[in-house]
């Protein structure tokens, strides 16, 4: 009887539950709504002078310490880097993957909680500030000279300007599409190496090259002379650079007023190109979704490959027996034809709705200065977008031991920019059309008219007319 | 005193009713109170954002900027005459005609033989319920890799002396090749619902059909199917919402190309809300892919259910 009196029962043992989890649930509201407390001054700070105001900085970037070595020690020095230059931040750094980049601040400008500087690709920055999320940092590069535009390869600002606003300045790169080839193969098949003779080639030569260099075995292709893939914004842009050309046509003030990818018949000319080495030449494997070309091009089934000056470092740490170098896009064989690629260059900005503009403004000041750049350099090989950079005693030494280097400014000077403004849009668009020409269900005359025609709607919708 | 002894009357009833009222409160607060995390999270994340799509749908919305004016039916009318809006709606439900009668007979077929299965039977099981528990991320990509011009279907096919087709890259197979590794993925969980509803049958009904002289083919037809019927019911419902939902795969193996061959609504939502930042259209879009499925839904259960109870 005694043990039946003191027995909790069910209907007790909730309504105990409940007030529990109910005062524990809210001891932790209360105390998320209370401010954190001050950080205590640490025993070497104590008794010196009074320590020295931190303003927290919010970074994102979709680099990060992870993937390799050099990324690691990258972010690892940074915020020992920028305290040593910049006592005064208290860096806030934030991963955001890049694949979730767009939508992430979408929802960040939404809930006023953006950073309060960022890394952009060129593909978003230019719509952000069109839409107004994106500061006009004029104002500030007026008054820090070391960020002047004259500061940075000519032609590199073309994405983060817009007439006289600037509203990116540029922290990495340059960026562009080059193609890559093994020397080895190209010797075995008695095909010149000399780059200087490489430049003069038009599109012609570059086939009889590949068709070459392409090994069969009955009807397989066993070693492709070159890996044509199905054709995207980015290979409008190579086709135009190539018969110098733009992926956008401009008014006279500079500003972008519709599509200038087909000039010349760019666009037509690049198809017929693709199309004949992908089913006449035969010198490609099948186009395929998950066809792995850049494995392709390091294991030597594949003489040439299109990829990017960021694969350097990379390709001499992961096959350092592999013999390779690189090209830019043969002279389309037209009047005016010329070397050609697409380039990019992806910067920092500072969201309109940043907290703290003038410390994210300090912040971006550290990581486009020389000194962090030359610092970049010297940990993971990462170039750089500014003039005197290339003057460097670093980048001297470095460009006698990898003579490549001297590919990345060259193609920054001939170049035309990326797709950069409504690139997803233009991408979506661009894309079923492209596939229907190479798949040859449209022909390629047929297919640039439409896209021409629904690559303009989307750009007068935008503003851009 | 009849005044008097009156007038409460009327009022008895409504304190009868707030006493049991709180009386209910007080023997069950504690359930509501547990709920209550829960039913707010799903308020908020679910029952908020349908109601605020539907709100958008009727507004030209693009997150950012401030400016969000009212359309009225606007986004309704330009999703009737968009023809990409069309192809997502054709090619979906060509998935959906395809996918689901044929998940629900492969995955009926695999559980009667199951069920018949003396030996082995867990394994039996356990092989066709693995991809099922497998991340549709995951399968996706393996059957990308399945379906390379030079990879194992292709591989298989050679074989046999057939040249396999470029699979994701050919208009005329990439769907059908999604629909493959669809109905290869979800077998296995519709043959456990249908397992479960074999083993609910009393085997009372075979021995009388037996002792009837009833074949296997007239058992089947005229005993298993009828008394499966709310396992039938479930998987066509379940799997039609679902069919007409699909997304990962496609986003995975195609991205809807080529051509748009494979672009589903889901897929267009999809583009319009986090590629064009037209999140009012992707909504209206929505909201119409909501009408075809509770409408198909609908019909469904009006159709199969009778009235009969087994």
């Amino acid at each position: 009887m005694k043990m039946s009196k003191n027995r909790v029962s069910r209907r007790d043992f909730l309504r105990l539950s409940a007030i529990t989890a109910l005062s524990s649930i809210g001891v932790n509201a209360l105390a998320a709504c209370t401010p954190a407390p001050a950080q205590s001054p640490s025993a070497e700070m104590a008794g010196e002078e009074p320590a020295q105001v931190r303003h927290p900085i919010t970074y994102w970037d979709w680099w990060g310490p992870t993937g390799s070595a050099a990324n690691k020690a990258l972010f690892d020095r940074l915020p020992v880097a920028l305290e040593e230059r910049n006592p005064e931040l208290e860096l806030n750094y934030q991963n955001v993957p890049f694949g979730e980049y767009f939508r992430k601040f979408l929802a960040a400008h939404a809930a006023d909680d953006v950073p309060d500087v960022m890394h952009s690709s060129v593909y978003w920055a230019r719509d952000f500030f069109d839409k107004g999320a994106l500061l006009d940092l004029t104002p500030f590069i007026e008054v820090t000279p070391d960020l002047a535009p004259d500061k940075f390869l000519t032609g590199a600002l073309l994405q983060a300007t817009k007439g006289p606003a600037q509203y990116g300045v540029l922290g990495e790169g340059p960026d562009s599409n080059q193609i890559f080839y093994n020397v080895d193969l190209f010797e075995d098949a008695g095909i010149t190496t000399d780059p200087e003779e490489i430049a003069q080639w038009n599109w012609a030569d570059f086939t009889e090259a590949a068709k070459e260099l392409t090994r069969r075995d009955g009807d397989d292709i066993v070693q492709s002379g070159f890996l044509v893939g199905t054709p995207t914004a980015q290979t409008l842009s190579v086709w135009a650079s190539c018969h110098d050309a733009g992926f956008y046509s401009k008014n006279d003030a500079g500003i972008e007023n519709g599509i200038g990818f087909n000039e010349k018949n760019a666009a037509v000319n690049g198809l017929h190109w693709f199309l004949d080495m992908l089913h006449m030449d035969r010198v490609s494997q099948p186009i395929a979704p998950e066809r792995q070309d850049w494995a392709q091009f390091q294991q030597g089934k594949t003489a040439m490959a299109q990829s990017g000056p960021w694969q350097y470092g990379r390709l001499r740490a992961d096959v350092p027996e592999l013999n390779w170098f690189t090209m830019l896009w043969p002279s389309a064989p037209v009047e005016g034809g010329k070397q050609g690629t697409a380039l990019w260059n992806n910067m920092l900005v500072v969201p309109t709705k940043s907290k703290n503009k003038d410390a994210g403004w300090s912040f971006l000041e550290f990581w486009c200065g020389l000194d962090w750049m030359l610092e970049r350099f010297k940990i993971g090989d990462w170039l750089a977008p500014r003039k005197d950079f290339y003057d460097t005693p670093e980048y001297q030494t470095k460009f006698q031991q990898l003579p490549v280097l001297t590919m990345v400014p060259q193609a920054t000077s001939v170049g035309t920019p990326l797709v950069y403004i409504q690139q997803s849009a233009l991408d979506a668009a661009i894309r079923p059309v492209l596939e229907a020409a190479i798949l040859q269900a449209e022909e390629p005359e047929t297919a640039i008219d439409r896209l021409v025609q629904e690559c303009n709607d989307i750009m007068a919708k935008a503003g851009y007319e | 005193m009849t005044t008097l002894a009156q007038q409460p009357q009327p009022l008895q009833p409504q304190a009868s009713k707030y006493r049991d009222l709180w009386k209910r409160v007080r023997r069950t607060w504690q359930g509501y109170l547990f709920i209550s995390p829960a039913a707010v999270l799903i308020s908020i994340f679910s029952y908020v954002a349908i109601v605020f799509s539907l709100y958008i749908s009727f507004h030209q919305y693009d997150i950012i900027t401030d400016v969000r004016p009212f359309e009225g039916l606007a986004n309704y009318s330009r999703a009737l005459t968009d023809s990409l809006v069309r192809i997502s709606f054709r090619n979906t439900f060509i998935y959906v005609i395809v996918i689901v009668p044929a998940i629900t007979v492969v995955s009926l077929f695999l559980a009667v033989l199951g069920n018949q299965v003396r030996r082995g039977r867990a394994l039996f099981r356990t092989i066709f319920f693995i991809p099922t528990i497998t991340p549709v991320v995951v399968t996706s990509m393996l059957w990308v890799w399945l379906y390379e011009p030079t990879g194992g279907v292709n591989q298989l096919l050679k074989l046999v002396g057939i040249k396999g087709p470029n699979w994701l890259f050919n208009p005329l197979t990439a769907l059908p090749a999604i629909m493959i590794m669809t109905i290869w993925g979800a077998v296995g969980y519709y043959m456990i619902i249908f397992l479960a509803g074999l083993a609910e049958i009393p085997e009372v009904f075979y021995e009388a059909a037996k002792v009837d002289g009833a074949g296997r083919r007239h058992t089947f037809w005229h005993i298993t199917i009828p008394l499966l019927r709310n396992s039938l019911i479930f998987a066509f419902v379940t799997l039609t919402i679902a069919a007409f939902q699909v997304f990962t795969q496609v986003f995975i193996m195609t991205r809807g190309g080529p051509m748009n061959q494979t672009q589903t609504v889901q897929m267009v939502v999809y583009h319009y809300a986090f590629e064009n930042f037209e999140m009012g259209y992707a909504a209206a879009i929505s909201w119409l892919l909501f009408g075809v499925i509770f409408f198909f839904s609908a019909l469904q259960l009006k159709l199969f259910i009778s009235r009969e109870l087994y």
